[in-house]
């Protein structure tokens, strides 16, 4: 029941764009993300979206897993579609009591919804085409520059990749909880707010006495296995770089060029 | 107070590339008063079929009737069907919650509407019937060793008065002797209240011990259904499956192997040395 939420995220498949190093897609998708929010016109989106679209075909996810993405943001989108129309200042459209309905802000929250369903559909294909351990390996690369700064990568990608490995287990230990106290009678269906708030004290308590047993005994495992963070650790799985990484570096830098040209290049 | 399953079978993430057929065609009876054990190799779905016997799981398809009610029905009141088949869990002590041990216990019955005044009565019996002492009823159950939170959690499902019980592999990680205390109690609820029982154990001695009949699941299927000493007597049969066989069994089919004719269908020490005696007897009579 709730297995295979949110989580299920990666698309295991053979392609291009998942064979990419981990590094080059988070930085693509970090450039992908400031072009999008330097566009302000159609056009820009629409050579955007176009890149996007030519990644998500040669990354051969299916198109729905990304509609599924979208699923738990179409609330938030009608939502601020709505909100433009009838706040906005402009030539009215139409009359709806006392609100009324203009053609600017059809205009701005179409164009705020358009960005908005760019941003979610790329970031779903880098977390859909990239498995988290390589997420978090790559992360940590890109991050270790900081640590000179203090800020622990290492530490900070250790934690990720613990908390991903651990997320289905925690649902799968509600799941079982749940039942258990369902057999006891519990009902976690019903009730007004408060009462449902209640009851989730049955639920949550074991998990969390669940979650630091399991912690603790994982801290031991490492220990056992002489963990010592991050210092002179090798791994596994050297990240490299290929052709196809720089052919995508070079892609993104174009593509972003172009938005920004479109916003500042042409004209007086 | 029968349970019954007629052809119930289950799915678990139908429709995805995971799908697993956990149940397949099951149909199985359970009558007042016996005492079932279920056997069978990990992943065979003991344990999806103890979540049917009270409603937590509904069959893709087929039917399980409680007491002629029919589970999947809307108009059926799982509560009651549930105060009625107490199911215990594998590791049950994982879904403690409350302060006290006391506080824990009163959940099921509160739940299901048992006034404040008999809870406390409730509690006491329910802690009685595990062997739990009293000084433990206001002791945080986080604070007890392994064996006594286990036996909070069932006489948790205890103090709802459940009519049948259903436990899922009730001494997986206990020591020798939490294990024969647990059982020892479970046994003489079942002799004294004439509770029905059904127990999914790895165990054979345990099941040996504890049931009268027995079931043995595969892949999905009830696939040997018997008095227990009948079942366990088609060693060769268990063995295809990855199961064993308690250890007198196995002592009385080497005897034959040997060429002692003993039947195999004995399961106390007691049975045995009468039944090696009368082999050995006709033996000679027959030299
Ligand atoms: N919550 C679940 N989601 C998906 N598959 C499950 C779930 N629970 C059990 N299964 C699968 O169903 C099958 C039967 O499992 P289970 O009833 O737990 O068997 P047993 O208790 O005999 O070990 C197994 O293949 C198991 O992997
Ligand atoms: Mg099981």
């Amino acid at each position: 029941m709730l297995r295979g939420v949110i989580i299920g995220q990666y698309y295991a498949a053979e392609s291009p764009i998942h064979r990419l190093d981990p590094r080059t897609k988070i930085g693509v998708t970090f450039v992908f993300i400031v072009a999008l929010f330097v566009a302000h016109a159609f056009a820009a989106f629409a050579v955007l979206a176009g890149f996007g679209w030519l990644a998500l075909y040669l990354s051969r996810v299916p198109p729905r897993m990304i509609l599924r993405g979208l699923r738990p943001i179409l609330f938030i989108l009608a939502f601020t579609l709505v909100l433009h129309v009838f706040m906005a200042d402009g030539r009215t459209w139409f009359q709806l009591g006392p609100f009324t309905a203009t053609w600017e802000g059809l205009h701005q929250g179409a164009f705020v919804a358009t960005r908005l369903v760019i941003l979610i559909g790329t970031t779903s294909l880098l977390t859909l085409t990239t498995s988290p351990i390589a997420l978090t390996d790559g992360l940590e690369r890109l991050l270790k520059p900081l640590s000179r700064l203090g800020v622990p990568a290492h530490e900070l990608a250790m934690m990720m990749t613990i908390a991903l490995r651990f997320i289905p287990t925690l649902l799968e230990e509600a799941e079982k909880v749940m039942k258990a106290q369902m057999a006891r009678g519990a009902d976690f269906e019903t009730g007004n707010m408060l009462q449902r708030a209640r009851s989730l004290v049955p639920l949550l308590v074991p998990l969390f006495v669940g979650a630091f047993r399991r912690a603790d005994e994982l801290a031991m495992a490492m220990e056992a296995r002489c963990y010592r963070g991050g210092e002179h650790r090798t791994r596994m799985r050297q990240l490299r770089a290929g052709p196809a990484d720089y052919v995508t570096v070079a892609a993104t830098g174009l593509v972003a060029a172009v938005v920004v040209l479109m916003r500042w290049g042409f004209g007086p | 107070m029968p349970i019954e399953l007629y052809d119930v079978s289950y799915v678990y993430a139908p429709g995805t590339p995971n799908a697993v057929t956990a149940l397949n065609a099951v149909t199985l009876r359970v009558d007042d008063g016996e005492s079932l054990g279920i056997i069978g190799p990990t992943g065979s779905g003991k344990s999806t079929l103890v979540q049917h016997l009270n409603g937590l799981l509904k069959p893709a398809r087929g039917r399980v009737l409680v007491d002629g009610e029919d589970l999947s029905q809307r108009a059926t009141n799982l509560r009651n069907v549930r105060r009625k088949v107490g199911v215990i869990f594998q590791y049950p002590e994982h879904q403690l919650f409350e302060e006290t041990v006391a506080k824990d216990i009163a959940f099921g019955p509160r739940n299901l509407g048992v006034p404040e005044a008999q809870l406390q009565e409730r509690v006491r019996d329910a802690m009685a019937m595990v062997g739990l002492p009293e000084q433990l009823a206001e002791r945080s159950p986080f604070e007890l060793s392994g064996g006594q939170m286990r036996r909070v959690a069932i006489a948790g499902v205890l103090a709802m008065a459940p009519k049948v019980l259903v436990l899922d592999e009730p001494t997986a990680g206990l020591d020798p002797r939490g294990r024969a205390e647990i059982l020892a109690h479970i046994r003489a609820l079942h002799h004294r209240l004439g509770l029905t029982l059904v127990i999914v154990s790895h165990n054979m001695e345990d099941i040996a011990r504890m049931t009268r009949r027995l079931a043995v699941m595969d892949r999905g299927r009830v696939v040997m259904d018997g008095p227990t000493p009948a079942v366990f007597s088609q060693t060769q049969r268990l063995r295809g499956l990855g199961l064993g066989t308690p250890q007198i069994t196995a002592v009385m089919e080497k005897l034959r192997e040997r060429g002692l004719a003993v039947r195999l269908d004995v399961l106390t020490v007691e049975e045995a040395r009468d039944e090696i005696v009368a082999g050995l007897n006709r033996g000679q009579s027959g030299a």
